[in-house]
């Protein structure tokens, strides 16, 4: 399947044009998606960071698990809307940059680990859990939004 | 380890870890690899 | 080289701003209400100050890499400006929390002047992004602005 005729539309969007024309609006985009992908990071950090034992840890896992992931949730959302208006306005030079496709490969691996793997093993009581699972799991979804961030960074320099 | 068995979501979880571990490492093993390729091009 | 500092950089942002956001959202009643303000300030502390650290050593050493772009861009100047006005901010806000945290720990909202404090937080933290993403465009570098009033502010040199 080619999905150049995709990245094509996109350009020619309204999205697409927008964040071409007005840089301003661009470099906002920009910000925005850097800040909710701080608040992003920093609800998967809390959440990992307790189940490794680093962070507070003498409150229930289960609740900063949970609480974390009602902002986790927002942040996505946001970093959603604002990559997408970014992507739009670079689409074609994107579909030719290796760094978007590894970004995107890691960001639909962390979706999927996050809401299919990774909510329904911490919606169990922790106690009842496998310590080492816990921490493995904690350690495996750091690398995997540490690798989504880092890809997207690198999208900047070897465009 | 302990004597308790692991339950599917824990086994399941447990192998996407690793998996996500292994190829996080190999992945940025490479492009450390290829920066440290390019250095030694720049600087010798 | 540039590159991974800069990459560092970015990243750390999601440790510090990652931190920096679940505390005020505490703050502000928003998250993890179930959990004394002071337990989460005091213990998210200390990997947002380890971030901080990371993010003032990969700052400088941008800075030192090309000290006269930075010097004068405006969106340098205004971002040190509010790095001084948040470090003011949170400051005060220890300083208030701690003499004060024995009446309100496990209540769900901090006392008002304190929640302004953290929502002050969290907008100056987005200015200091937003300013920080904007330092790369060069609308208004010396070399192509057209007024006075800029000039002055980003501090060109004559002529």
């Amino acid at each position: 399947m080619d999905l150049l005729p995709l990245f094509e539309w996109m350009e020619t969007s309204l999205l697409g044009q927008i964040g071409k024309t007005y840089g301003g609006v661009y470099a906002i985009g920009q910000s925005v998606h850097l800040m909710s992908l701080a608040l992003l990071g920093g609800t998967v950090l809390v959440t990992d960071l307790r189940l490794l034992n680093i962070v507070l840890p003498g409150v229930s896992s289960n609740l900063i698990a949970d609480e974390a992931h009602k902002w986790f949730k927002v942040a996505l959302i946001v970093v959603l809307a604002t990559g997408i208006f970014m992507a739009c306005a670079v689409a074609v030079r994107m579909y030719y940059n290796p760094f978007y496709w590894a970004k995107m490969a890691s960001l639909a691996a962390g979706i999927v680990f996050v809401f299919a793997i990774k909510r329904p093993l911490l919606s169990r009581p922790h106690d009842e859990l496998s310590p080492m699972v816990l921490k493995v799991t904690a350690v495996a979804s750091i690398l995997l939004w540490f690798s989504v961030a880092a890809t997207g960074r690198w999208i900047g320099f070897s465009g | 380890m302990e004597n308790k068995k692991l339950s599917t979501r824990e086994i399941v979880a447990l192998a996407s870890s690793v998996a996500i571990i292994i190829t996080a490492a190999i992945y940025w093993s490479i492009q450390i690899d290829g920066v440290m390729e390019m250095l030694e091009l720049a600087y010798g | 080289m540039y590159n991974w500092i800069e990459s560092t950089h970015v990243l750390t942002l999601m440790i510090f701003l990652g931190m920096l956001c679940v505390i005020d959202l505490r703050m502000l009643g928003l998250t993890m209400t179930q959990v004394p303000a002071s337990k989460i300030a005091a213990r998210l502390n200390m990997p947002m100050m380890i971030g901080f650290t990371v993010m003032i050593v990969t700052g400088l050493l941008l800075f030192y890499a090309v000290p006269e772009r930075y010097t004068t861009s405006i969106w340098f100047r205004i971002k040190f400006v509010l790095l001084i006005v948040a470090g003011i901010n949170a400051w005060l806000f220890h300083k208030r929390m701690n003499e004060s945290v024995d009446t309100w720990d496990n209540d769900a909202k901090a006392p008002k002047r304190l929640r302004y404090a953290a929502a002050g937080s969290l907008c100056l933290w987005a200015g200091v992004v937003t300013t920080g993403r904007l330092i790369a465009y060069d609308w208004y570098d010396c070399y192509r602005v057209q007024s006075d009033l800029i000039a002055w502010a980003a501090g060109c040199p004559a002529g």
